[in-house]
């Protein structure tokens, strides 16, 4: 019992180091990134015209109540050459009528060549008002399965995939492809932040300038978002080891994504596996690559608001992450893998994906040993103490990156939520939070593909903070 | 076992500790961002009043109203704002008044002195009035470690001084190309910013220049900035074995050079193996308005690269080559009909779901 108490203590300590070493990182690369975001490049490049086209792709699956908004903020971006390309994927609800009325589309003949393999076409309709917009109606097949139609009905050289539940910030895209402008023959993809749009259009409203709601559910995950969404991203991204680009708000260069076969069906976290799939073609063929996180482009989605809805996408990422690693574990510590291979994917395995069943472990035995009477219940409740306040100091620190950057929240209120969230994200939240993940681990050991319905109540078009 | 008589005390120090900081870091999230609130509401105390007398001054150029605006940093940003949306005379008298405020002397010092930060928010505020630094600036601001700084400040540059600045950026691009990760689109943006200022120069840096990446940029900002009569230089700057990237670029010059000369050299380059190269052939053709392109196009329309094809029968649709678009139409078994199908949209049924 003495041996397991160590080696989790043992396996505390390094995570806890690990993570402060990715925040710190984070807070190096936020500095320098925030500092080049103030250059304004953007500004300059745009009447020369020197950004390059890029489809967006958004697939859709019963999203009537928000599609409209999110499509409309798209055809509304600042961009000098782009489309829409929004599919279908057999929604149940009435997503695709929304689209077709409030668009005004007409269905076309026009033809979808195979380069992907995808579900059947229904049909494709155009807007004749909107020229850059698309809508591909589809069997259901998935999110992957969506992407790859949308793919093979793409006409620029840049893809961006984008969640029908989320709106970007009108020059987001713009900043987003910039690397690709910058070095056009090594970057191969790009990701921007993702921010939580719950609250801000009610703050809005109501003249408020606090925009976290009181809920928990939303205090927590405004912190996590910030920790694991901007300031963890971040710190990988210093490294050269981004090893994910949120399926909600990421660039990618088309051939790239062709040349490894695109988007794999049936996957559950296709956005990690496709970008890890890429990685592991360009350090097989020896190829000069650069993946890139932006915190400054922002992409606002609505954070799940129940419990049940946040449990099926907590247990989804969890299960994508399994999958995503098992599909690319030989590249793993390979030779010449670099820092993806060296660091990043044994540290997601170790203290990403085997976390959940650690953890697990950790909580039996102190249970175990308190009824056999191993363990001292004080020493115990010491150590499990520390243990969360220390969590809540990394939840913290992440906060101050933000407040030293970009500040995303910028009301006082807003930071008594973020410290109140900090706090309770460690108790509770944080236990519950492993029963999704071991849920999510448990579904991938026996391969099933669950991917959950989302309940949403419908985004608006967030204001700037 | 030692170790474990002490860890109940090590422990409870550890939590004490990791309280007190958590409690000490949140009040300390809190305060400060009140105290910045407090500081920003107090230097834009004026604000709305200075906006109007800014505003004033551009229009009069009036020199008593800078001394009744408050000088704080809430004006400063204030008049960098206005800046950004300004050029030529506006811009120089919007230039005075940041002078006269005595902003520019702060930020001359902070380039001289300030860590990479300050020294870099400060030439941007400089560069977004285009205000002209001395000789000395340039050379702390061109030799910054970040790529994106040099980038920003060689962008200055050229917006300062024109074509003055030609041997500047011919030093940067050497400089930046020799270096393992150079950055390309950063050099064509560069070299497209001193096109703007002297056009004339490109063709003729083309025929001395000797790196085939030199001439990649050079041609891919042709292609952007047309030069009358550049053709037969940019012709002369490809050769059989040239690099793909070279004749990727050149083939894109050439399209923006339409011509009886630029048309023989893309006919040549319309057989190259790689498909890249073809399919940056059928894009370029569109915008050539000789049969002998539609013809060009005819034939890319048969390829074995379904992009080629692709950009074949684009180019073909925006020629308006009705001959030729005749023929794929009418034959469901040419490779590129259901291409075609894509651009015919003639008559839509009205959709419904």
């Amino acid at each position: 019992m003495e041996a397991i108490s160590l080696v989790m203590i043992a396996y505390f300590a390094v995570a806890n180091s690990c993570y402060l070493i990715v925040l710190i990182c984070g807070y190096v690369n936020a500095r320098r990134q925030h500092l080049e975001s103030r250059l304004n490049f953007i500004d300059k490049l745009r009447p020369m015209r020197a950004l390059t086209p890029i489809s967006i792709l958004v697939p859709a699956y019963n999203e009537e109540k928000s599609i409209h908004a999110s499509v409309l903020s798209m055809l509304q971006l600042d961009y000098p050459d782009f489309e829409v390309i929004v599919v279908n994927d057999g929604a149940k609800d009435d997503t695709l009528g929304v689209l077709i009325r409030l668009f005004d589309m007409v269905k076309t003949d026009a033809f979808l060549p195979q380069i992907l393999p995808c579900a059947k076409v229904r049909a494709v309709y155009v807007a004749p008002s909107r020229p850059n917009l698309v809508v591909v109606d589809k069997d259901n097949g998935g999110k992957a399965d969506a992407l790859n139609a949308a793919i093979n009905f793409s006409r620029h050289p840049l893809i961006c995939c984008v969640d029908s539940d989320s709106v970007l910030d009108s020059d987001g895209l713009a900043r987003v492809t910039l690397p690709f402008f910058e070095d056009p023959d090594r970057v191969i993809a790009t990701g921007g932040t993702i921010a939580i749009v719950n609250g801000r259009e009610e703050a809005a409203q109501a003249g408020r300038a606090s925009v976290i709601p009181w809920r928990p559910l939303d205090l927590i995950q405004a912190v996590e978002y910030l920790r694991a969404f901007l300031v963890g991203r971040m710190g990988w991204d210093l490294l050269g080891c981004t090893t994910i680009i949120s399926g909600a708000f990421g660039v990618f260069k088309k051939d790239a994504v062709i040349k490894v076969g695109g988007y794999a069906k049936g996957s559950i976290g296709e956005d990690m596996e496709l970008l890890l799939r890429m990685h592991a073609h360009a350090i097989d063929h020896n190829e000069p690559y650069r993946v890139q996180f932006l915190p400054d482009p922002v992409c606002w989605t609505e954070a799940p608001s129940d419990m049940g809805t946040l449990g099926r996408q907590r247990s989804r990422w969890q299960q994508g992450l399994c999958d995503s690693l098992w599909r690319t574990r030989r590249t793993m510590m390979k030779r010449g893998s670099g820092m993806v291979g060296w660091v990043a994917l044994p540290f997601l395995t170790v203290f990403e994906a085997l976390a959940a069943p650690l953890e697990v472990v950790g909580y039996v035995s102190i249970v175990a040993g308190l009824w056999l009477g191993y363990t001292d219940p004080w020493i115990t409740g010491l150590f499990l103490a520390v243990t969360l306040v220390y969590g809540a100091i990394l939840n913290l620190a992440a906060v101050i990156v933000d407040q030293m950057t970009f500040e995303r929240y910028r009301a006082p209120l807003d930071l008594l939520k973020l410290v109140i969230g900090a706090l309770i994200e460690q108790i509770g939240f944080r236990q519950i939070h492993l029963y999704w993940r071991m849920r999510g681990i448990y579904r991938w050991l026996r391969g099933k593909h669950v991917w959950g319905e989302m309940v949403r109540r419908g985004i608006a078009m967030p204001r700037k903070p | 076992m030692e170790l474990l008589t002490l860890t109940p005390r090590l422990l409870t120090l550890a939590l004490a500790v990791g309280f007190g900081s958590f409690l000490t870091i949140a009040g300390g999230i809190v305060v400060a961002r009140i105290a910045r609130d407090a500081r920003s509401r107090y230097a834009a105390r004026n604000i709305e009043a200075d906006e109007r007398r800014i505003l004033q001054f551009i229009q009069s150029g009036d020199p008593k109203l800078a001394a009744e605006m408050t000088r704080t940093v809430a004006l400063r940003e204030h008049i960098i704002k206005v800046g950004r949306g300004l050029s030529g005379d506006l811009l120089s008298k919007l230039m005075i008044l940041y002078t006269t405020l005595e902003f520019t002397r702060g930020d001359f010092r902070a380039m001289a002195h300030g860590r990479r930060q300050t020294r870099l928010l400060a030439m941007e505020r400089c560069r977004a009035l285009l205000i002209p630094l001395p000789e000395e600036a340039w050379s702390i601001l061109l030799s910054d470690r970040l790529p994106s700084a040099r980038w920003a400040a060689m962008e200055y540059l050229i917006a300062a001084k024109g074509r003055a600045a030609l041997p500047w950026v011919l030093h940067y691009i050497v400089e930046e190309t020799a270096k393992r990760k150079a950055r390309k689109g950063v050099l064509v943006h560069l070299a497209a910013c001193l096109a703007q200022h002297t056009p004339e120069i490109l063709p003729h840096l083309l025929d001395h220049v000797d790196r085939d990446a030199h001439r990649e940029i050079l041609l891919l900002v042709l292609a952007q900035y047309p030069s009358l009569g550049a053709e037969h230089r940019i012709v002369r700057a490809l050769r059989a074995d040239s690099s793909a990237s070279l004749l990727l670029a050149g083939v894109k010059a050439l399209g923006s050079h339409p011509s009886r000369d630029s048309l023989a050299a893309i006919g040549f380059l319309a057989e190259n193996k790689i498909a890249g190269i073809r399919q940056a052939v059928a894009e370029a053709l569109s915008r050539f308005g000789d049969p002998a392109a539609a013809d060009m196009l005819g034939r890319l329309a048969v390829d074995s690269s379904y992009q080629v094809r692709l950009a074949a029968v684009t180019s073909l649709v925006e020629l308006r080559a009705d001959l030729e678009i005749e023929v794929i139409a009418q034959d469901p078994a040419h490779p590129a009909h259901l291409m075609w199908r894509r651009f015919s949209v003639a008559r839509p049924q009205k959709g419904a779901a």
